[in-house]
């Protein structure tokens, strides 16, 4: 008797489960962690608000709440603070944050690949990114599976990476370092060629032609650590390039020396047997290109 | 309810805007398509060495004439009576295309490809302008075997457009000269390029009175500059916008992709415009609202280029592969198309609240 079992929650951010110690500091993470338009940078108040916002100012649809878990990046959930959070999520983080006795727990992250969670997976996941300010150091996962050893400690107040399915967490102050390393699996999004800001507004180096990672190379061109450009080369254009292949001049003027043929390292060019990768064909990256035109 | 845009552009549908497809498009790229200045007729050069004549009926678009270069075409254009086209590439030639007739004949001669040719219409004079990656620029009388005229270009010819007595060339290394038509044609000026990277695509625009007042310029990196040749306050007048980028990222891991503005267009009823990009969208534009009015969705390939019919009721759009990704990423086997939508309503400016 007159015990109190039951803990008081701290204001919690539903999309990315984060602790605050107050509302006011839990509204103003929300506006700028979620609800950020990121066309314009304005803060709105609400996920529908920003839904609303784009549409009618930039025209343009908003697929997800920004940095938020997979899991919870419903763009229909009208949260303010902890306002509008689902009750059965509410109990959930209230079980689970009553269930240990140090509520101080670390967030997973280096080398755990993180398992999307369906929501009744969520116990999983509600213990992570708690990080009262000014406590340091690592302490063991109060329920830690064998495999996940001792935590690195978080810097605090830093928001962690949303972890994306499949894929290593990091934190986010270390985006520049890692920058998307080369994974073959995602052949959509090329990994730039050159990490973290190494090209300035003027002259892009020209794209790498390395052998070696030859798949993710040979069009597109990192402008910084988070924009591609789609584009072989600043130097010169699509036409030119595409000009110089064989296939576009068999027709034409004076017979080329023959070039070596070189059959395609994979089977997809299978289908058209006079193309020729672009290491193979003239001129040289560092030629210059009026010396070139002279072959016409 | 929402975030169902994702999934739709990975269906496999080569129309996702729902548009008048138009028939015997070329087996390679497109390069360029042009509507004529007084019928509802259609050109499309290819780099399959050929350049096709559509009439766009009532009933939809016909294959009427086709004519072959010896190499892939760049460029066509149209005489201003509009019975005649112009087409030039990368055999260093331009030919005059009689469609009455179906007669070609070569009229004008570079030492590199031909990036562009254009029909200047002027009060005294008319004659074609060709712009080539030789550096230079040519103008000829179609009955004469040499030039008229040659100015040099400070790089290659990249972009052209003319609009009497206007003429503006974006050309490689960022240059960017305008020239004035009346009497001879001449240098009016060299402008510092308002953008940071590689000029692709250039328009110009006209005030009410249909006098060239400007010029939209469109840059490998996603961005347009719109540019006013008199201003009294170019610092307030003159901007540049952003557009066909995939959306910026919601996670701190992943890259925004920039992509390169294949064509601009301006709609000359409206003064609005329409840009196309190696992303694969088209979207129109108030420049004097500094709005954007619509986005398309994304095709499987880039539009390469677009246009506006004679009386601005019908966009045109061109998708085909581009280089934009390389030659690994070139697939021949897939189609080219053009694709024809109803402009009238979509180009027109927002009211003022």
């Amino acid at each position: 008797m007159g015990r109190k079992r039951k803990k008081i929650l701290k204001p919690w951010c539903w999309y990315c489960e984060r602790e605050f110690e107050e509302e006011k500091v839990l509204i103003h993470h929300q506006k700028s962690k979620h609800f950020k338009c990121q066309y314009c940078q304005k803060k709105l108040y609400t996920g529908p608000g920003l839904v609303i916002h784009c549409s009618q100012v930039h025209k343009e649809t908003v697929t997800e709440i920004p940095n938020a878990f997979p899991h919870r990046n419903n763009l229909e959930m009208d949260i303010y603070g902890t306002e509008g959070i689902p009750e059965k999520d509410r109990l959930e983080r209230e079980r689970n944050r009553g269930a240990g006795d140090d509520p101080k727990r670390y967030k997973q992250e280096t080398g755990i690949a993180f398992v999307p969670a369906p929501p009744g997976m969520i116990p999983m996941m509600s213990g992570i990114p708690m990080m009262p300010p000014g406590h340091h150091g690592a302490v063991p996962l109060p329920m830690m599976s064998p495999q996940f050893g001792m935590v690195p400690p978080m810097p605090v107040g830093a928001m962690p990476a949303p972890p994306l399915p499949g894929r290593p967490m990091f934190p986010s102050g270390m985006q520049g370092g890692i920058h998307s390393s080369t994974e073959p699996g995602h052949p959509a999004l090329p990994p730039p060629l050159f990490p973290s800001g190494s090209i300035s507004a003027d002259i892009p180096p020209a794209p790498a032609r390395q052998p070696s990672n030859r798949k993710n190379v040979g069009y597109a061109v990192a402008l910084n650590e988070n924009a591609t450009l789609m584009h072989p080369d600043n130097e010169i254009s699509m036409e030119e390039l595409r000009a110089m292949l064989p296939r576009y001049q068999s027709q034409h003027l004076i017979p080329r020396q023959p070039l070596p043929f070189t059959p395609p390292a994979q089977g997809e060019f299978q289908g058209a047997p006079l193309l020729y990768s672009r290491q193979d064909y003239p001129p040289p990256r560092h030629m210059h290109m009026s010396h070139s035109y002279k072959q016409y | 309810m929402f975030g169902g845009s994702t999934s739709v552009s990975h269906t496999p549908n080569h129309n996702p805007n729902k548009d008048i497809e138009v028939p015997s498009c070329p087996d390679d790229s497109i390069s360029k398509i042009s509507f004529s200045p007084n019928a509802n007729y259609l050109l499309a050069s290819s780099w399959d060495n050929s350049v096709r004549c559509w009439e766009v009926a009532d009933t939809g678009p016909v294959a009427k004439a086709q004519i072959a270069h010896s190499a892939p075409v760049l460029s066509c254009c149209w005489h201003a009576d509009g019975t005649k086209a112009f087409t030039a590439g990368c055999d260093n030639t331009a030919k005059i295309w009689d469609l009455a007739s179906n007669q070609t004949m070569d009229v004008a001669a570079h030492e590199s490809p031909i990036r562009s040719v254009n029909w200047v219409q002027g009060k005294s004079y008319s004659c074609l302008m060709t712009g080539s990656w030789d550096k230079t620029l040519k103008f000829w009388d179609t009955r004469a075997p040499t030039p008229s005229l040659v100015l040099q270009l400070p790089e290659r010819c990249y972009c052209v457009d003319v609009q009497y007595p206007m003429a503006v060339v974006g050309t490689a290394n960022r240059g960017l000269v305008v020239y004035q038509l009346e009497n001879q044609p001449s240098e009016y000026k060299k402008i510092d390029s308002p953008l940071k990277y590689q000029h692709r695509c250039i328009s110009i625009f006209t005030d009410k009175n249909q006098q060239p007042t400007g010029f939209a310029l469109g840059s490998i990196e996603g961005r347009v500059a719109i540019h006013y040749m008199q201003t009294t306050n170019p610092g307030k007048d003159n901007f540049t916008f952003k557009c066909h980028r995939s959306a910026p990222p919601s996670q701190p891991n992943q890259a925004q992709e920039i992509y390169a503005v294949n064509d601009i267009a301006f709609h000359h009823q409206h003064g609005t415009l329409s840009t196309v990009g190696s992303d694969g969208r088209f979207s129109f534009w108030d420049k004097d609202a500094r709005m954007k009015l619509k986005t398309s969705e994304a095709m499987e390939q880039p539009i390469v280029s677009c246009g506006f019919n004679y009386d601005g009721q019908i966009f045109g759009y061109a998708v085909s592969y581009d280089w934009s990704k390389g030659h690994e990423n070139y697939f021949s086997q897939k189609k080219n198309y053009i694709f024809l939508r109803k402009a009238e309503d979509d180009l027109r400016p927002k009211k003022k609240k």
